[in-house]
């Protein structure tokens, strides 16, 4: 379509201009050409192009959006009049409403999100706890292998009950140094 | 167009008959019509549904034969429309070109949203039902990894997802998805914007996107043709059967819009159609930003040169966006289903996508 101007009045004249032209190109006689359904055919898709292209531009029109807008606007303040009835109406009857729902459903997001909160801070805390302990772990096993390793050929007869205070020992011996 | 002489006239007077005469055929077939319009089927490859959670199924398509590739592919729909256009007709179907090619192939149908659903938003699909379904196919298949095809709105939700779970992503393939939506070629980008649509008075009011709302918004995309071009089409071909029955199975598709969860529709369209907040890597998903530069997998973006719904400008930019080395893009000169379902794609684009995944999988 030709170049149009943000007035859907002055779009609509023009298209229908133009639908008018293209309808009077299609019914001139052309060299050798019959009026069969193929150029009926030929000539309805070129209409229907052209509309399509006029409601393109309509519906870009900054009068088409604004008139969407308040259309939308209206209807919503209608439905949100018709709501505040209602509402105060099953209040009387003391009915559970939308909203009533939607802010159980609130209050319970709200409790998810605090509890999720709360378990992600517990698993950091464990899992910072759970690095230390493999870190204090490894240090035991290198002191009580220091221990062991000077009380091996002492303890080549030993049995596993003494084995076991031995290293009960040296942890204790281990905590009490503060190392 | 009278004054052509008498053998125009006589042509004329012959044509009008056999018109006539046609139009007669195509009233005959009007019964037969209505009654496959009756009959229209929804899914033309064999499937079984291997999880469930809420509304969400996942449908699995069973291999003839061993599975070929060892990653499953995963497709991700959109939330707006049934997912049965990716499986809509046997020589239209886009499942059946990756079961036919021996992947282990799953589908996410999301189900419909209930009233009780409008809470629900973009992080209870991403982070909640994506990554239990990523999971699930996981185990199924014992795969690390999973490929995700993902079409229009499905196809944002799984950029969203490699981007926040990229260790469960081995192949994101996009195929019509909405990323950059600073364009206003579209209708919708220009509808949407926050001058002209309060989404927050819109979702506080009605709860969730009503599907008629959807419907509408649709058609008015191209009233002409879908309103007049359409049933004229279909007056016209009604005597063609194989015409008739593609048509009405797309018509019933295209009328079985779902409602959209209303927290879902507010992200959408406040923070990636008014704020573009995607490409800006400050998407926000749960407690989480989704950085695109975080897609490091091989990246196919497919897109349809003449989509009025995602303009290709819309989806075009992706592949810049994204961390990959291996990424590739696809055009096809067809519309926004048109690349899902039609004769061009199903020819020239699918079998291409499904070289590039097999040898990658």
């Amino acid at each position: 379509m030709g170049s149009g101007t943000d007035n859907p009045f002055d779009n609509l004249t023009q298209m229908w201009l133009e639908t008018a032209s293209h309808v009077m190109k299609a019914c001139e006689p052309t060299e050798g050409s019959t009026a069969s359904p193929e150029v009926f055919r030929k000539g309805r898709s070129d209409l229907m192009q052209i509309w399509s292209e006029w409601c393109e531009q309509l519906m870009r029109s900054s009068a088409f959006l604004e008139a969407q807008k308040q259309g939308m606007d209206g209807s919503l303040a209608f439905r949100k009049q018709i709501r505040a009835n209602l509402r105060r109406m099953q209040r009387e009857l003391q009915l559970a409403g939308r909203e009533d729902i939607d802010a159980l459903v609130a209050a319970v997001r709200r409790s998810q999100r605090r509890i999720v909160d709360e378990l992600e801070e517990n698993s950091g805390r464990l899992q910072a706890l759970e690095a230390k302990l493999d870190r204090l772990s490894e240090r035991i096993e290198r002191f009580m292998g220091r221990e062991g390793g000077a009380a091996e050929p002492a303890a080549g007869g030993s049995n596993g009950g003494e084995e076991m205070e031995k290293r009960v020992e040296a942890r204790d011996l281990y905590f009490a140094s503060g190392s | 167009m009278f004054n052509g002489g008498g053998n125009v006239w006589i042509e004329t007077q012959k044509a009008m008959v056999d018109e006539w005469s046609a139009n007669v055929c195509r009233v005959a077939a009007l019964p037969r019509i209505a009654a496959q319009a009756r009959r229209v089927k929804k899914g033309a490859t064999p499937s079984e549904v291997v999880y469930e959670e809420d509304h969400v199924k996942l449908l699995h398509y069973p291999v003839s034969g061993e599975v070929q590739h060892a990653t499953p592919l995963v497709f991700v729909f959109a939330l707006v429309n049934r997912p049965y256009i990716l499986d809509i007709l046997p020589n239209k179907s886009v499942v059946s070109h990756f079961v036919k090619a021996g992947f282990d192939t799953y589908l996410i149908d999301w189900g419909t949203a209930t009233d009780a659903d409008r809470h629900l938003t973009l992080d209870d699909y991403v982070n909640g039902y994506l990554r239990s379904v990523a999971r699930e196919v996981r185990k199924r298949s014992g795969a690390a990894k999973v490929s995700l095809l993902g079409y229009c709105m499905g196809g944002t939700m799984s950029a969203m997802f490699t981007a926040l779970h990229a260790e469960c992503v081995k192949n994101l393939i996009l195929l019509a998805a909405g990323i950059d939506f600073s364009t206003r070629e579209g209708l919708l980008n220009l509808w949407s914007d926050a001058r002209n649509f309060d989404v927050d008075a819109f979702v506080d009011d009605v709860g969730n996107c009503p599907a008629d709302f959807l419907q509408s918004c649709f058609s008015m995309l191209s009233p002409v043709r879908n309103l007049l071009g359409k049933p004229v089409s279909l007056l016209e071909r009604m005597d063609d059967a194989k015409f008739v029955e593609e048509f009405l199975t797309m018509e019933a598709w295209i009328n079985d819009n779902v409602a959209v969860p209303g927290e879902v529709f507010r992200d959408f369209v406040k923070c990636l159609y008014q704020q573009n907040l995607l490409v800006k890597n400050r998407m926000q998903v749960g407690r989480q930003v989704v950085d695109l530069r975080r897609i490091t997998c091989p990246v196919l973006n497919l897109l349809a040169t003449q989509d009025t719904l995602v303009p290709p400008s819309q989806s075009a930019p992706f592949t810049n966006l994204v961390g990959s080395q291996d990424k590739k893009t696809i055009e096809l000169a067809t519309g926004h289903i048109g690349l899902a379902m039609g004769s061009a794609a199903q020819r020239e684009l699918w079998p291409q996508a499904v070289a590039w995944l097999a040898e990658r999988s």
